[in-house]
Order: C-alpha cells, then sequence, then structure tokens
C-alpha cells in the first residue's frame, strides 16, 4: 500500500517536471544542430547542451524539492501514508529519473552525431567522461536540495556547478593522452580517461550514499 | 431533527444548562409528550453542533431529575408521569420565586413589601388575560 | 500457548494475536502520547501526555509557540521526539506513520497544496492514495464549501484553500481528523459550515478529532476533551464539562474589616474593600459556604466560559514561573 503510494509520488513529480523536461531536450536539441555549422558551431553547440543539462537538473532539484518545503506543500504530502524516508526515496527517484530523460537523449544524440559527423570518433571518450560529470552534478544538486533549506548553499552549489564545468572542460582536454587522440579519427580510452571515469562513477555513488546516509539520520521533516 | 434546540453563546451560562432548559420548555408546552423518544445523543450533538460530551451530561442530569427515562439500547425518552409539564412549570416558578427574593432581600424590602409587589403584579397579569 | 513451531508462534496463534491487535486498534485509545520530550534551541517540549478514546473530540489549545503544532507534527510522524512513546491508531509513530497514516486526515493551517494543481487533479491524487475516498460525498463537499474544482490551488483564496484542504481530508472519511488551527481565516459561515461538517463526523462513534485552535468559543463548543499546553508543558487535559465545571467566579461580600479566608484553588483575587471578585479552578459547593461562614456573603457565582478560563489559567502559571 505505502509502496505504491511512493510510485503515485513519483508519478506526481515526474507529471509535474514533464514541461521543463521538454524545454531542456529541445534546448539541448537546438544545441546539437549548431553542429552542423561546422567548427563555428561547437562552442554554441556545448553551451546549450550544458545550459540544458544544468537546467534541468537545478529547475527539478529546486521545484519538486526545494519549493515544496518553502511553500509548504511539504506537510501536505506527508499526510499520504507515507513515512518521510519513503517521501525521500520518491523525490530521489522521480528527479533522478526526470534528470536522466534529458541526459540519456542528449548524450546518445550527441554520440550519434559525432559518430555520423565528420568529427572524428576520437571526441567520443572526452563526450562520455563529460556526460558523467554532468550526471555527478545532478548528484551533488539533488543532495544539497533535499539536505538543505539555505539558499545560500543551493545557490553556491549552482555557481559552482557551472564554474567547474568550464575548468574540467578545460582541464581534460589538456591531459597529454588524452590531447592526442581527442581529435583523432578512433576512439582510443587511454588509462588516465579510464581513471577519470572511475572517478566520476565512484564520485556519483559517496555522494548518494552520504545522501542516503544523512537522510537515515534525519529527525525533523518539517 | 431540524435544529429544534440552539445554543446561544451570548447566554452566559454552560451549554448543557441551556440544553436542559430547552428540552424541559418544550416538555413542558407539550411538544414533546410522555414516552416521547428524544433524539440520541451523538445526534443531538451533530444538529446543535455541540460537544458529545455536553449533550450527555445534559441528558444524564434530566434522567436524575426524573424528566426522561434512558432505556439500554433503546433510546431516551420522556417520562411518562402525571402532569410532568406541570411538575416542570412549578419548578420554574420556584425559581423564580427565589430570585425575586434574592433581590429583595439585597434591596433590604421586608416580607410584607414583597408580598404587596407580587399581588399587585399578579392582578395586573390577571387583568390583562381576561 | 502448548503448539509452538521452533520458529516462534503457531499459525492459529499468530492469527489469533493479528486478530487481537487489530481489536486493539479499533478500541484502543486514538491517540496516546507518554512522556513526550523534544528540545529545540529555544524551545522545549516537556513530559506531554495526552490520551484520545474513539469518538472523542479533543480540543487542544494554547497561546502561540506553546507547542501544539509541535505536539502535533510528532505524532503525525514528521518529527522524531527526542524521548517518549506515541502511538496513533494503535501503531507506534514514527516507526508505523504509514500505516496510521492510511486513516488519519490532516489538515493544518500552515500547510498548502499543489499550487499548479487543479482542485480536480488534487481529488484524484488523494482518492488513489486512499481506499476508503467518498466521491459523492466529496461532491457534496465541493457545493457545500462552494468550491470549483477546475480551480488551481494558487488561484484559491485563503478561506477557500482551507475549505479545499478539510475536503480532502474528510472524504477520505479517515477515523481520525488532525487538525491544526484549521479555523485560522474562515469567515463565520464558512466556519459555521464547517463546524457542522465536524460534528456531523462524530455521529460515527468510530471517528475522532483532534483540533488545536485560538478559537476558544469553537473549542468549547465541540470539544469533549481540552488538552491545554503552555510553554512546552500540558498544564492540563480532562473531559471538558469537568474542565469548566471546576472554573468558577465568586462575587464575594465582605462583613466591614473582614478578611477573605484563604482556599486552595484560588487563582486569582480582585477588587478591595467590601466586594472580592475570587477565580477558582477547584470549585466546589463547599467553598461558597466556607466563604459564608467566615462571615462572607456570596452574592454570585458565575460560570466562565473557556476564553476566561483560558486566560486565567496562562496568567497564573506566568506568575507563578515569575514568583
Amino acid at each position: 500500500m505505502s509502496g505504491s503510494v511512493l510510485w503515485r509520488f513519483v508519478g506526481k513529480d515526474l507529471h509535474f517536471n514533464r514541461g521543463f523536461t521538454a524545454g531542456s531536450i529541445a534546448i539541448g536539441f537546438v544545441g546539437l544542430a549548431f553542429v552542423h555549422l561546422g567548427p563555428a558551431g561547437t562552442m554554441p553547440a556545448i553551451t546549450l547542451l550544458i545550459t540544458a543539462l544544468i537546467l534541468q537538473a537545478v529547475f527539478v532539484c529546486t521545484r519538486s524539492i526545494v519549493a515544496e518545503r518553502k511553500e509548504r506543500t511539504l506537510a501536505f504530502a506527508l499526510s499520504f501514508p507515507l513515512s518521510p524516508g519513503q517521501y525521500a526515496v520518491a523525490k530521489v527517484i522521480a528527479a533522478t529519473a526526470s534528470f536522466l530523460v534529458p541526459w540519456v537523449v542528449l548524450a546518445v544524440g550527441s554520440l550519434i552525431l559525432i559518430s555520423i559527423s565528420p568529427i572524428g570518433h576520437g571526441m567520443v571518450p572526452v563526450s562520455v567522461a563529460a556526460w558523467l560529470y554532468f550526471l555527478d552534478e545532478f548528484c551533488l544538486i539533488l543532495a544539497v536540495s533535499l539536505c538543505t533549506d539555505s539558499d545560500t548553499w543551493i545557490g553556491l552549489t549552482i555557481a559552482s556547478m557551472s564554474v567547474s564545468t568550464s575548468f574540467f572542460l578545460y582541464f581534460i582536454q589538456r591531459i597529454p593522452s588524452i590531447q592526442a587522440t581527442m581529435s583523432g579519427p578512433t576512439a582510443l580510452w587511454s588509462g588516465a580517461l579510464i581513471a577519470i571515469l572511475a572517478a566520476e562513477l565512484a564520485l556519483a555513488t559517496l555522494i548518494l550514499a552520504l545522501l542516503a546516509y544523512r537522510l537515515a539520520r534525519k529527525r525533523e521533516f518539517i | 431533527m431540524n435544529s429544534e434546540l440552539v445554543i446561544s453563546q451570548a447566554d452566559g451560562r454552560p451549554m448543557y444548562l441551556q440544553l436542559i432548559e430547552q428540552i424541559r420548555r418544550r416538555i413542558a408546552a407539550g411538544d414533546w409528550p410522555a414516552g416521547y423518544e428524544l433524539p440520541s445523543i451523538r445526534v443531538l450533538a451533530a444538529d446543535v453542533r455541540v460537544s458529545v460530551i455536553t449533550v450527555k451530561r445534559a441528558y444524564l442530569e434530566l434522567e436524575r431529575e426524573g424528566v426522561i427515562v434512558t432505556r439500554q439500547g433503546k433510546g431516551s425518552f420522556v417520562a411518562d408521569g402525571e402532569d410532568l409539564g406541570r411538575r416542570l412549570q412549578q419548578r420554574e416558578l420556584e425559581q423564580h420565586l427565589a430570585a425575586a427574593a434574592e433581590l429583595a432581600y439585597t434591596l433590604g424590602l421586608d416580607v410584607e413589601t414583597l408580598e404587596a409587589r407580587l399581588r399587585e403584579t399578579h392582578e395586573h397579569i390577571a387583568k390583562r388575560r381576561a | 500457548m502448548s503448539e509452538r513451531t521452533p520458529n516462534g508462534d503457531s499459525p492459529p496463534l499468530r492469527e489469533r494475536a493479528a486478530a487481537a491487535s487489530a481489536r486493539a486498534a479499533e478500541h484502543g485509545p486514538v491517540i496516546e502520547l507518554d512522556g513526550v520530550e523534544k528540545s529545540y534551541p529555544y524551545f522545549r517540549l516537556q513530559d506531554v501526555r495526552m490520551r484520545l478514546a474513539p469518538g472523542e473530540v479533543m480540543g487542544f489549545i494554547g497561546p502561540n509557540g506553546a507547542g501544539k503544532s509541535t505536539t502535533i507534527r510528532i505524532l503525525m510522524g514528521f518529527v522524531r521526539p527526542d524521548r517518549g512513546e506515541v502511538r496513533v491508531l494503535g501503531h507506534p509513530i514514527p516507526a508505523a506513520q504509514a500505516a496510521a497514516k492510511r486513516h488519519i486526515g490532516y489538515v493544518s493551517e500552515e500547510m498548502r497544496l499543489f499550487g499548479q494543481a487543479t482542485l480536480e487533479w488534487h481529488m484524484r491524487f488523494v482518492a488513489s492514495s486512499y481506499p476508503g475516498w467518498d466521491a459523492g460525498y466529496a461532491k457534496m463537499l465541493l457545493r457545500r464549501f462552494d468550491l470549483r474544482p477546475e480551480q488551481t490551488a494558487r488561484r484559491l483564496s485563503h478561506g477557500q484553500h482551507v475549505k479545499a484542504m478539510l475536503l480532502l481530508a474528510l472524504a477520505r472519511r479517515p477515523r481520525l481528523l488532525v487538525l491544526d488551527e484549521p479555523m485560522t481565516g474562515l469567515d463565520p459561515v464558512a466556519r459555521h459550515e464547517v463546524l457542522s461538517e465536524l460534528m456531523d463526523i462524530v455521529t460515527d462513534e468510530g471517528r475522532s478529532i483532534l483540533f488545536s485552535s485560538h478559537h476558544t468559543q469553537d473549542v468549547e463548543q465541540i470539544s469533549d476533551r481540552i488538552t491545554f499546553i503552555d510553554r512546552g508543558r500540558v498544564i492540563e487535559s480532562s473531559d471538558k464539562e469537568t474542565f469548566l465545571e471546576r472554573w468558577r467566579r465568586l462575587h464575594l461580600e465582605l462583613p466591614a474589616g473582614g478578611a477573605l479566608p484563604v482556599h486552595p484553588g484560588v487563582i486569582d483575587v480582585r477588587g478591595g474593600g467590601r466586594l472580592s471578585i475570587v477565580t477558582t479552578n477547584a470549585f466546589t459547593p463547599e467553598l461558597g459556604a466556607a466563604y459564608e461562614r467566615a462571615g462572607a456573603r456570596v452574592r454570585e457565582i458565575q460560570h466562565m466560559t473557556l476564553e476566561e478560563i483560558f486566560v486565567a489559567e496562562v496568567m497564573a502559571s506566568r506568575k507563578e514561573s515569575l514568583a
């Protein structure tokens, strides 16, 4: 019974987020379309893709998690037959699903684009690292939104997300083994790149584990 | 039940006393004859929007006075009994007389003056009714 | 007890135990709070005890910041107490709150519906989570509360919003209604409608209501029990009639030069000279007689409204803590 209430809550959030999910995908596709302009279109394309994903991550977390507390709908939600823990699980599932939809669509779209366009396949490993980096960023804002009420912390997280993305993209291209193969015709998975992918996955797992630990010890939900 | 009884917020008396008095009046006036079934406690409570415990207390008090009887599982009924209505009116008279005597005492009137005043009032009313 | 399997109770025994606990949930107390404590930086809830029986309406009153909402959040499972035991409808809280909340309708003055969704969406959403949802009753309440289902929650006025939340709670046909300041901001007509609905609910002996309110008149009118909280402590929790009965105001006339004898339970004495007004929370007819024996004349014994008692009680407890 309370299990099905949990899934109904997931459905509710997906329903409320649907407009934004569609919007992010649309922005992302516009970005992908820029790739056709050749080298001149690369920067706008990357910028729009990053914008779409960060917007989606921020929207999903602030609208469906932070706003629920601030607009005091949380008490209404918690009056349903589910525990605060189940409520948090529903939030995590719904937010992750809402983020993963544009993430998967745009990631797959960009990889297909790379493979059919004149851009060399050497871009694929770097792109995968970038997509996983976005996933880490999403996990971070999700965790912060579920753990704090503070606008300052949420604002700082959002700001650091966009700044760190630029740094990440800058530095990853300057790692020698990656730099050497990036513009090549074939995808080469160097040791450094594999290490980065592993670190990214480990970071996502760590953030989610810390979040679970923090939520399990939470004593007040309103 | 369609709100035959009303609780007044402006009435200074506790709600259970207001209920008791209104029920007594209904019986005294003959609206609720002997054997008449009173609404159940919860129905009357919902009807006048007053708590169950208040109605319960009013019914208990009326039972103690012998005005109503409660049969387990059946409900509460206006008690049989010769001239219940009249008896209730008598009781009301006693209460008013006591209040009058109390006031007279405070004002320092003696019994003779009080008697004379009562006679005067009685004659006045008899004349008006005739 | 003879037929035990190594794994524990044999099936019939287990079934019987389950049936017994179901029965206890039906007929036992609806709300049980024992020794509940919760500390915040500037506020402490201390040793809160409370009992609500099936079919009863409990009015929960206290000044602002006394701990009403915190207590209600604890019994709803939103906040975990530092100490103490909480059971609602027989379920331990917060552990089994999901099971308990299946039979609770909760409305708080400070809670909001989902702004972007319509009332109709909310009705469907609630209906899908509660098997007891009564669509016919919901429809009737829509009419009675004068609400339009196609309106989004954001566009509802405060009064409409409160009524919408009450509709969603009432149409679940819950065994327990928990209402935190439900009447705040309602106009007199709406309040009258809501009170009528609440009283209709308790015509069913199995349903109970806990409601907190500043509006002592509402509490006095519909409560069977009154729990009084001030600065995190339950000052009083008893049935309303007994509670109101114990409080009286006596107007006394003293003989010239006479002094007022001291009696336990006297909360307040007003007036000098020959006329005194004494407020007591331990009234018995014997008190009047005692004053008369001491030479005073009892001119009048007045009942007090819950509002007057509320103020007197809080003032008295504050005076005590200052002393």
